[in-house]
């Protein structure tokens, strides 16, 4: 194996000088990134942040645009999306990645800005830009055009480094982390995969979908990973990926749940952090707590936690579903993070949460679900009949679950779908059409009524 | 003998007024029932009539005005009043039952929610019922609600007067009325002033619903207007224009009972009430956000209501800030400023967050002109009609800049920046006193004018369901002061109609009027063979036979309400509206 300071040697790679030279570029890359914060494992954080106007790049980071990934020869072949040679092909014609830019010009964007009172267009907006483009590299080096939106760069890595040598056979023989350290990210990793869509997807700093841009009319975002990625359009094979890991939906579930709340803990802290921000923020309270319409008979819900109309806080990333799970653990990071998640909770409900508290415990408890990952990389897969009785326990046998809220029914709905999905791909002779047909009743009672955004009165079943 | 007099003719008073004669012996021995169980209080009246303290004066209630105000008969005239107020008020009037919707069903279940007796609770009763338990008279009963004296002033130092003297005390200036206790209710301003204590709210007085009430089941308190308020009631009293006694008075009396804008009564209504709303709404906004001044409030001279009138303990933590329950002792700076979001969302504009999502709905259609998404405002319908300019085309300039201090303090950060709401609030509420609203006299083009801008709308704007009725209230007041109430071209009607059954606006909307007819029916039956106080006591008290069956009314017409309130949309609003200045134009 090779180690940082001696990279592979490579045909045409000839002298000292030039290894001496990709040595220190490669130290370089490495201080940056860990300069950035957050190790070579989150390759999600680099990405200019939105102070940054899109054309002024973060060192090191050299992208070369998808259009280096196109050649038929390469990835612009014309076969079937999960064959190898096909990903650009399948990208471009099905993934909604694609169009992410485009929609920057439609009249909901037109209206958001407009709403925000913001000069500069959706299209030029770094704020959109920071997530609904590939970030541009330097004036010098080519660059991903923003027209292909969310394109191969934006998941795998800058290719600056790496395009010229990861189709040669010696690339086979390099290590992920060194791969890492190319600047390509290890998307075949669930985790690493994971942290690549929660940068956009839950958020991050610079990548703030909060309560103003919401009500300028951005959609919410709910992110769920296991969901998100079974309706993904492929540009792999996703039959080779279950041959590995067969508990790959469950699995993808599990993963997601502790990366999307290490990401919403690092937003929180974030928010809580930065004296501009908006403060309290109302993103990350229940929307339908209060969006809903007054009606008569109310919801009547009671008070929250002993308050009667304060704002319940993350009802989304730290359902009961995460709860539960957490329960599960023995380990004593996993009790003080249920301990430190009451705690915050609490402290984000009362009317004007402590901002400095609140970005302490987050980034406390964002450190705290490290182990749980950890564990999960090498769990073994799990067993069908285990995942049948979790199933059981999130249908509550099919009873109507009184007084939960539309985000936890919703997620023990896509907890469920998942753990089915797992257990009918571990054992396909366990398929069972009246679990199926449970599964799918909790679904029609989250669909919103047609020209709504939220469930009637704010809970689910009740939108027919 | 006479000591126990009083009390044997209030119970027998009301079978008295069904005869003749026997009111005639009532009406002789009156005087000498009040001289004797009053005498005290009189005495020193007598002896220097300037030294009558207010601030003691007692609240007689509801059954002292009985006697008289039940029915007409021949013995006392009614060319100035109807002589059915009280039984208007009893069987019809929504403030009789303030009481007894706390003692409701609804009403006890908030007090379980928030943990308070409702029904001897200071932050329920401020509004629900006559509040001065160290001020009542002998037949008073806090039963009754929001009774006569709660509007009239207490009754201790004019009911005699009045009654016995009525020729007299008809002359009288509202100035020495109300020197007496008796308020000037003619006057549009005073009038809109008391009603909007209450009805948007004075936390001064201790007169706030929080938004804990509010989740707890209080109903949402809709935008109000006196012109509007005062229809639905129903009125117990004679529109300016149909006082006979004033027809043929002479000019000074006339103008004492402002009689010469009788014609346009309604207009100066609404005049007076935006005024009136828009600076109680930035008073109690900059009262509450107010974290450092907390002494008791400095009354402006000749301020309204007189400060007599609420001298115990006004502008205390726990009366503007009920939210703070046991931590209202002493409360720092510090604490308040904590529990500031909790404050405002009392004060901001409910269906700026409680609305269902669509996509793109009418906010994100109209934009935040001024103010920021996502940050919720101060409710918009006190500025409604300042909106439109109206009344005050002239001074629109001042408002508008006054009006985006506000909007931005709301803006500057979600539940606003109370320092900043303090300095806005105040300097809005100092612009509406320079306001005078019931100067200037209206005439019909005036009117017209009036009545044209309400409903011709600018393109951009689209009000809230709070701000729509403001307008169409308006536009039904002006109409009527201008038709002299008599039925307008079918298409004028018709669009009336439907613009009445959209917003709930008037009885005779469907879902209003279905819940007055009966609430009429079930309190005729309730109070009907009721002769004594204490028949009104036990009746009032009756769960099965008359809270529960009213909480099942008053439930079915919030309902409709509410429903009324989500189908709202602007745009059709916008489209009634813009119908009825078509149909103006010939």
């Amino acid at each position: 194996m090779h180690g940082l300071d001696r990279p592979p040697r490579f045909p045409g790679e000839a002298s000292n000088l030039m290894r001496r030279f990709l040595a220190c570029l490669l130290a370089a890359a490495a201080a940056a990134l860990a300069w950035w914060g957050l190790g070579p494992r989150s390759p999600a954080a680099v990405r200019p942040r939105e102070a940054e106007a899109p054309g002024r790049p973060l060192p090191g980071y050299v992208p070369t645009g998808a259009g280096s990934c196109a050649a038929a020869a390469c990835h612009g072949g014309d076969g079937p999306p999960w064959v190898k040679g096909n990903e650009y092909t399948a990208w471009m014609n099905c993934d909604p990645h694609r169009r992410a830019y485009h929609v920057l010009f439609d009249e909901r964007s037109t209206r958001i800005i407009k709403n925000l009172h913001d000069s500069r267009a959706a299209p030029v907006n770094p704020l959109c830009l920071a997530c609904h483009a590939t970030p541009p590299g330097s004036s010098r080096s080519p660059c991903p055009t923003l027209a292909d939106g969310v394109s191969c760069e934006a998941c795998h890595g800058p290719a600056g480094r790496w395009l010229a040598l990861h189709y040669r056979p010696q690339w086979q023989a390099l290590s992920p982390a060194e791969k890492v350290r190319l600047g390509m990210w290890p998307t075949k990793d669930m985790a690493a995969r994971a942290r690549v869509c929660v940068g956009c997807h839950v958020g991050a700093a610079g990548r703030d979908v909060n309560h103003d841009l919401l009500a300028a009319g951005h959609p919410r975002l709910h992110f769920e990973y296991s969901s998100y990625l079974a309706i993904l359009p492929k540009h792999w094979n996703v039959w080779e990926e279950k041959a590995r890991l067969p508990d790959l939906e469950a699995r993808a579930w599990q993963v997601g749940q502790v990366v999307s709340g290490r990401a919403a803990l690092d937003l929180l802290a974030h928010r809580a952090g930065t004296k501009n921000n908006p403060w309290p923020e109302f993103a990350e309270y229940n929307c339908f707590a209060c969006h809903q319409d007054l009606r008569e008979p109310g919801a009547r819900r009671g008070p929250v936690r002993g308050r009667l109309g304060a704002l319940p806080w993350d009802t989304w990333y730290f359902s009961d579903v995460f709860r539960r799970e957490l329960a599960t653990r023995a380990d004593p990071d996993a009790r003080e993070l249920a301990r430190g998640l009451a705690d915050l909770r609490r402290e984000m409900e009362k009317p004007l949460p402590d901002r400095q508290l609140v970005r302490e415990q987050a980034r406390q408890l964002a450190g705290r679900l490290n182990p749980w990952l950890h564990d999960l990389e090498g769990a073994p897969c799990q067993a069908a009949a285990a995942l049948r009785e979790r199933i059981r326990t999130l249908t509550g046998n099919g009873q109507k679950a009184a007084g939960v809220d539309w985000d936890q029914a919703t997620q023990r709905y896509l907890a469920a779908a998942a753990f089915y999905q797992a257990m009918t791909d571990l054992n396909p002779a366990d398929q069972d059409p009246g679990l199926k047909a449970v599964i799918q009743g909790m679904r029609q009672q989250l669909v919103f009524p047609k020209g709504y955004d939220s469930p009637r009165r704010g809970e689910p079943g009740l939108g027919k | 003998m006479s000591s126990h007099v009083p009390g044997l003719w209030a119970r027998t008073m009301s079978r008295k007024c069904l005869s003749p004669w026997l009111l005639v012996a009532g009406a002789v021995c009156l005087p000498l029932a009040l001289w004797s169980s009053h005498a005290g209080s009189f005495a020193r009246d007598a002896e220097d009539g300037a030294k009558i303290d207010l601030t003691r004066a007692k609240f007689y209630g509801a059954a002292a005005c009985m006697r008289c105000h039940k029915q007409p008969s021949n013995d006392w005239p009614t060319d100035f009043v109807l002589l059915n107020e009280y039984t208007t008020w009893r069987t019809r009037d929504k403030h009789a039952l303030a009481y007894a919707a706390l003692e409701a069903p609804r009403g006890r279940r908030i007090g379980e929610l928030l943990g308070i007796q409702v029904t001897e609770d200071g932050r329920c009763l401020n509004c629900h019922a006559l509040n001065h338990p160290r001020r009542t008279g002998q037949d008073f009963n806090i039963r009754d609600g929001v009774s006569c004296d709660a509007c009239h002033g207490p009754a201790e130092y004019w009911l005699k007067e009045h009654a016995f003297d009525y020729k007299d005390w008809r002359k009288k200036s509202p100035g020495q009325k109300e020197a007496r206790g008796m308020f000037d209710v003619r006057d549009p301003v005073k009038r809109a002033e008391l009603c909007a204590s209450c009805h948007v709210g004075n936390a001064a007085e201790g007169k706030v619903v929080t938004h804990a009430m509010y989740a707890a089941g209080h109903p949402p308190l809709p935008g109000f207007q006196t012109a509007g308020f005062c229809n639905n009631l129903p009125p117990h009293w004679r529109g300016l224009k149909d006082v006979r006694y004033l027809q043929t008075a002479p000019p000074e009396v006339q103008k004492r009972y402002h009689f010469g804008d009788a014609a346009f009564e309604q207009t100066r209504l609404v005049r007076a009430s935006e005024a009136v709303c828009l600076r109680t709404m930035a008073r109690l906004l900059a009262n509450r956000a107010n974290f450092t001044a907390l002494g008791p409030e400095k009354h402006a001279a000749g301020s309204w209501p007189p400060p007599w009138l609420w001298h115990q303990a006004t502008n205390q933590p726990a009366l503007r800030w009920p939210e703070l329950g046991k931590d209202a002792r002493d409360p720092s700076p510090k604490t308040l400023a904590g529990r500031w979001p909790e404050f405002a969302l009392a004060q901001l504009d409910c269906y700026g967050c409680h609305h269902e999502l669509k996509s793109p709905g009418w906010r994100q259609v109209r934009g935040y002109a001024g103010g920021s998404p996502g940050r919720p405002q101060f409710q918009p319908w006190p500025l409604a009609l300042a909106d439109l300019g109206i009344p005050h085309p002239a001074e629109a300039a001042g408002l508008k800049a006054r009006q985006r201090l506000l909007v931005s303090a709301f803006a500057a950060r979600p539940f606003g920046d109370p320092g900043r709401v303090v300095e806005a609030g105040t300097a809005l509420e100092e612009w509406t006193r320079t306001l005078k609203p019931d100067a200037g006299r209206i005439d019909r083009p005036a009117a017209r004018k009036i009545l044209r801008r309400l409903c011709t709308l600018p393109e951009d704007y689209y009000p809230d369901y709070d701000s729509a009725r403001q307008i169409a209230w308006a536009f039904l007041a002006v109409h009527s002061d201008l038709s002299g109430g008599k039925p307008a071209d079918t298409k004028i009607e018709a669009l009336l109609t439907e613009l009445d059954n959209n917003l709930n606006l008037t009885l005779k909307a469907a879902v209003r009027g279905k819940a007055a007819r009966e609430r009429h029916a079930l309190a005729t039956a309730a109070f009907g063979r009721a002769l004594s106080p204490k028949d009104f006591d036990r009746a009032l008290a009756d769960k099965a036979g008359f809270l529960e069956p009213l909480q099942r009314i008053n439930d079915a017409e919030l309902a409709g309400a509410l429903k009324s309130l989500r189908r709202y949309d602007p745009r059709h609003f916008k489209r009634i509206m813009s119908g009825l200045a078509d149909r103006l134009k010939d």
